[in-house]
């Protein structure tokens, strides 16, 4: 992050900028294996070609050869994405606490607590469903595309699409849930809170006149001061996290597109089941993408969350 | 990355023991109906497994250590803004009466006390200067109506 500005937006594009030029060296890595992937392709259907029927083994050798072109890649990404989650998740728990006193310290005392409690239960719920369901589950979705495309089986089929859909429902559900915990717990706390600091205030000039003068202007200053703190904590936090997440969705997101853009091209030259699995690999890839998405969208709700303040 | 693999080779594993008992038995018969059922139960178990290591337990737990950390943390930021609080008005306080004193021609030092309880309300004050009787009356009636600062709780010294 730039030392010298005091601009979010500058601060923004720098970050941006430097993740950008950081993902030149992985799309020219991912445009060689690209290229492989055609001439594979190329060359199946050329074998497939030789003969009337479609022979197992060539159908075979090519679910093997696309398998490990794509299961490098995908792995590395796999564990970019898990690192990056884990590095959001810890960032968090230091931005957050921060976040909460800042807030407590403005009069949200509900807010505050309802929205830190919210978030870290989510995110560890989060983080826990990644390690432990969705990254095994896509490993064995990229195992079971490669055998589905290798020996064409109907069963097979259904549990990969099974996979897909538990993978990619399980994050929505999550996010979803969140942000509905996340509009509630802002509508009911602030109100609370609200009618609190309503009351200190009535409280306040109800005591003896200079006094009561000195206490309100006092509280005044307190409340904007812990508000501006708690703006410039959350603005750096949005940069950090969007820092932290943006080289790793780039890289991933590179990535994603180049496969998609390789199964389109193949689906012009290649086999349907050869296509088919450079397709589901794009999937999982997708998958990776939306892991480490889903992340940062829960903890840049959160921010947004707590900067918004007291109704 | 460990218990991955373990997973991975557990599906493997539970997908061979399936298709072994799917070779040996056909599939018309109703005992490999059955068979062919409860590798379908075992396959799904197998996959959903990482769902039972789950502990609700341990999320008992961890909810009721966060909600502790978010009540420390709600105390702490609430603890700094009393204490910057009472920091300003303890100083505006002792302004107040300063300036007071200045408009009586008097060379004084206070120390205002605050009841933090109570919104950092001032309570009490030590003066310490030499003072004649009218000034100290006026300073005292000052303090009392104005900053609601009880004479008994006013030390001159």
């Amino acid at each position: 992050m730039p030392e010298d500005t005091e601009s979010f937006s500058e601060g923004l594009f720098y970050i941006i900028r430097t993740a950008i030029s950081a993902a030149h060296p992985s799309l020219a890595n991912v445009s060689g294996i690209c290229l492989r992937l055609i001439v594979t392709i190329l060359l199946i259907k050329i074998l497939s070609g030789i003969s009337d029927e479609e022979l197992s083994a060539v159908r075979l050798t090519g679910a093997v050869v696309i398998g490990l072109l794509l299961l490098d890649p995908i792995n590395s990404m796999i564990r970019l994405s898990t690192n990056t989650v884990t590095e959001m998740t810890e960032y968090g728990k230091l931005l957050l606490p921060v976040m909460t006193a800042a807030m407590a310290a403005q009069g949200g005392t509900t807010s505050s607590a309802a929205l830190y409690t919210g978030t870290v239960i989510f995110s560890t719920f989060l983080t826990t469903i990644i390690t432990r369901l969705i990254v095994p589950a896509l490993y064995i979705y990229l195992c079971i595309c490669v055998a589905d495309s290798a020996i064409k089986q109907e069963m097979l089929s259904k549990i990969r699409d099974f996979m897909k859909w538990l993978m990619t429902w399980s994050l929505k559900i999550i996010l979803y849930i969140f942000t509905g915990y996340m509009s509630i717990t802002g509508v009911i706390s602030g109100t609370v809170d609200a009618s609190a600091l309503k009351a200190a205030k009535l409280t306040i000039s109800g005591v003896v006149p200079v006094i009561g003068s000195v206490l309100s202007d006092t509280s005044e200053t307190i409340l904007v001061s812990a508000g501006i703190m708690k703006n410039a904590a959350g603005i750096y936090g949005i940069l950090a996290v969007v820092a932290i997440f943006i080289g790793p969705f780039l890289e991933i997101g590179v990535q994603y597109l180049m496969l998609k853009l390789t199964g389109a091209i193949c689906n012009i030259i290649g086999n349907k089941q050869t296509v088919s699995l450079v397709n589901n690999f794009s999937t999982g890839m997708g998958v990776v993408l939306a892991m480490t998405g889903t992340v940062c969208v829960l903890l840049l709700i959160s921010l947004a969350c707590f900067m918004k303040g007291i109704s | 990355m460990g218990s991955i693999k373990a997973y991975v080779f557990r599906i493997i594993a539970a997908a061979i023991v399936c298709s072994i008992a799917g070779c040996l038995l056909k599939d018309k018969t109703p005992s490999g109906r059955m068979v062919h059922l409860l590798c379908g139960i075992l396959m799904s178990i197998t996959i959903l497994s990482p769902i039972a290591g789950i502990s609700f337990q341990n999320l008992t737990n961890i909810y009721s250590s966060i909600s502790l950390d978010a009540e420390q943390y709600v105390t702490d930021g609430k603890k700094a803004a009393q204490e910057d609080a009472a920091d300003i008005i303890k100083s505006q306080t002792e302004a107040y009466i300063l300036d007071k004193a200045k408009s009586l021609g008097l060379q004084i030092a206070v120390e205002v006390e605050l009841d933090v309880s109570n919104y950092s309300v001032p309570c009490g004050a030590v003066i310490t200067g030499a003072v004649s009787p009218y000034a100290k009356g006026t300073l005292e009636t000052y303090m009392q109506e104005q900053l609601g600062i009880p004479k008994e709780n006013q030390q001159w010294n």
